[in-house]
């Protein structure tokens, strides 16, 4: 088997480790791009929301350089996510008329059985080379994570603007090619000394704004238009709600054992929000309090264009912030926002972030 | 002066009124029910939501602000699933904090109860009972009304799949429900059955073209949203036919002909019904009726059009309605689609 599967962010950095571990050979669609989105809006349904045209464009990439099965995850919804992989399937096989497998895991509380009959089918693998696949992409995921969380910390303190998403790509590169979890690690331990060393001004006190919305244009640059590195360039420090390990853990590990995940969130939301409406609707409720809680400057709502369990949040997110007193941007993205227009409205946005805080210290001083 | 409570004559309006009416006068309130859509109640629906919002989310906001100063209690139930399959679209689920969040004006306290037949099957009645508390109507009489309220709904539902649009099938509810003498739970029961089996099927010459309208209730029996499409369908001399006229069993069993169930209540009724028009072949040709960025409908939307090319390349058009689409628009292009159809079928007879 052939196999690819959906670019989400530095993910793929540990699915790859993943699937050559079990045995297979990948085929690694290129980073999204203009090509990937006309690709795939041409063939998604036109109120697709984005992440569903950007992977629709990346598995043709794919199935052009030669894959012939696609992996993805499933979904109990309401969110669409979840039937993302039953129509796409049915628009490759049917209207394109690729010869394509394409297996989805759903969630394992439902489906364990399923599962097991996929990594049957899927494991080419001893048990053993099995288990030490998902820990090397486990450990693979943390490392990205915590490189990544640093380079948000450091990046609005830089002295020359750039070097740290310089040396984070380099560190990002560097642990693709890792073979081993003590390579990883030792590696790790390298590229974040690399990123503290970086030169910094910190005497500044950078805002300090959260990233809230739908995960995949969270995670994803190419479709959030570099939001936190622009943010970041500004001299913003961002906060991240969504990071992938944290997710995997809260939504996938403890929801097999119907253990519910993120319950301060969920709590915080109550009053605004009582109601799972899919997606991370309710999450976005729940952490612009939590932000406004932690006194941060501002909260940026990320979400794709007729994305419905956002749309619920975002009509909420103005009582919030009344109640709060926190300034939220909300982002509505699809395939005609252009970089410009984004880093206008986000400059903007710093502006007025920076002006209420220096109105916000004349009051109290 | 009997307690008011308001309705609005918006999204689950269309499936579910007749019962909730009935649920509400037993309980000894006085209902009062929004004025039909009007360009004036969009407007005041696009002031309030965000630009994202579908237009149904947009026509029921301003609904609910055509209530204030009328009601005491406007009811919005939080409807999240009444077959345990799926849940309602994620915009019905937060729909009662949308409102409190976004609606202008002094808006009366709502009554929300949480329909989630998931959380066991006497969850719904647990629900309204609480309404019933709310209201402080005693227990017994909320448990009456509520059995009649079930009649109530029954019938009307039965009426809709012999081909009765909801309007026509409300106004024959009430008809009948004020001309009983003894409406006790029994005679209720009775008088049901006898009128059921009096009810017509719905006509299916197939002479002229058949045409199946599908979409979501709020969508296509919304005259103003849908810029008076079915009646302009029926102008043309066309039979309609929408997925609230195929029985609930009937739909049902196409559910194995989905490999995944959608998420969503409407869209797999939706998917179900057309699933079963192809299969008796009642129709000649689908017109789906869809808001414009309504999420579901973008994945039913691509579902249908595949299905109506792999069934025999059936006729298919979308529908795509927003508070721009003007009747002029939707004319020409059905009338163009109708057109198309009476052509084809002329040639397949002779």
């Amino acid at each position: 088997m052939k196999i690819t599967f959906p670019r989400m962010g530095t993910s793929w950095i540990g699915l790859k480790a993943l699937f050559e571990g079990l045995g297979h050979e990948t085929v690694l669609p290129p980073p999204p791009s203009k090509h990937t989105l006309d690709l795939g809006t041409k063939y998604a349904p036109e109120f697709a929301c984005l992440p569903f045209k950007v992977l629709l464009g990346s598995y043709l990439e794919a199935l052009e350089m030669g894959a012939d099965t696609i992996v993805s995850s499933g979904g109990v919804g309401p969110c669409r996510a979840g039937y993302y992989t039953q129509l796409q399937k049915r628009i490759l096989r049917e209207q394109l008329s690729y010869d394509v497998r394409v297996i989805t895991f759903e969630p394992l509380n439902r489906n364990w059985r399923g599962t097991y009959l996929i990594l049957k089918d899927l494991v080419e693998v001893g048990f053993g080379d099995f288990l030490g696949a998902l820990w090397l992409t486990w450990q693979k995921l943390l490392a990205l994570d915590a490189l990544e969380k640093e380079s948000h910390r450091i990046r609005p303190l830089e002295r020359h603007i750039g070097t740290t998403s310089r040396v984070v790509k380099d560190a990002f590169a560097d642990i693709d090619a890792a073979q081993s979890v003590d390579e990883v690690r030792a590696r790790t331990a390298v590229r974040l000394e690399e990123l503290r060393a970086i030169p910094q001004d910190l005497a500044r006190e950078p805002l300090r704004v959260g990233v809230i919305g739908e995960i995949y244009v969270v995670l994803e640059p190419f479709v959030n238009q570099d939001v936190v590195e622009t943010l970041g360039h500004m001299g913003v420090y961002v906060h991240r709600s969504i990071f992938l390990t944290d997710w995997t853990k809260d939504n996938a590990i403890l929801d097999a054992f119907r253990i519910p995940g993120e319950m301060n969130i969920k709590r915080a939301a109550q009053p605004y929000l009582p109601e799972m409406v899919g997606g991370h609707g309710q999450n976005s409720i729940g952490e612009t309090i939590l932000y406004a809680k932690r006194g941060f400057d501002g909260v940026v709502q990320l979400a794709p264009f007729t994305c419905i369990p956002e749309i619920v949040a975002k009509s909420i997110i103005p009582k919030v912030s009344e109640d709060y007193n926190l300034p939220v941007l909300t982002l509505m993205l699809d395939e005609q926002t252009g970089k410009a227009g984004v880093s206008t409205r986000l400059e903007a946005f710093v502006d007025l972030l920076t002006m209420r805080r220096q109105r916000l210290r004349g009051e109290t001083a | 002066m009997a307690t008011r409570i308001g309705i609005p004559r918006a999204l689950a309006y269309y499936s579910f009124y007749p019962q909730w009416r009935t649920y509400l006068e037993e309980l000894g309130m006085e209902v009062i029910l929004s004025p039909p859509t009007t360009k004036d109640i969009l407007d005041m629906g696009i002031r309030d939501t965000v630009t994202d919002a579908c237009i149904p989310i947009k026509v029921f906001h301003g609904h609910v602000a055509a209530l204030i100063g009328e009601v005491d209690w406007i009811l919005i139930p939080r409807l999240v699933s009444i077959d345990g399959d799926a849940t309602f679209c994620p915009k019905f689920l937060g729909l009662p904090d949308m409102i409190e969040a976004s609606v202008q004006g002094a808006i009366p306290p709502l009554l929300t109860p949480r329909i989630d037949i998931r959380d066991g099957r006497f969850a719904p009645l647990r629900a309204w009972l609480q309404v019933a508390k709310i209201l402080s109507v005693p227990r017994y009489r909320a448990l009456v009304a509520y059995q009649k309220a079930t009649q109530v709904g029954a019938y009307y539902e039965s009426l809709l799949t012999h081909g009765i649009l909801p309007e026509d099938a409300m106004a024959m509810v009430n008809k009948w429900w004020s001309s009983l003498q003894d409406n006790s739970l029994l005679a209720l029961a009775k008088a049901k059955n006898s009128l059921l089996r009096t009810a017509n099927s719905i006509e299916s010459s197939t002479q002229r073209v058949r045409l199946a309208v599908v979409g979501y209730p709020y969508a296509i029996y919304d005259d103003y949203i849908s810029c008076n499409l079915l009646a302009s369908l029926r102008r043309l001399g066309v039979t309609v036919i929408t997925p609230d006229m195929v029985p609930s069993k009937s739909r049902k069993a196409q559910a194995k002909r989905q490999p995944k169930y959608l998420f969503w209540h409407y869209s797999n009724q939706v998917i179900r019904a057309t699933y079963h028009f192809f299969q008796e072949q009642m129709v000649d040709g689908v017109i789906h009726v869809t808001a414009f960025a309504c999420g579901p409908d973008a994945m039913v939307g691509k579902l249908l059009e595949l299905d109506c090319r792999k069934n025999n390349r059936m006729p298919f058009l979308s529908l795509c309605l927003d508070e721009h689409t003007g009747v002029a628009g939707v004319m020409t292009r059905i009338e163009a689609f109708v057109d198309m159809l009476v052509r084809r079928k002329e040639a397949q007879t002779s």
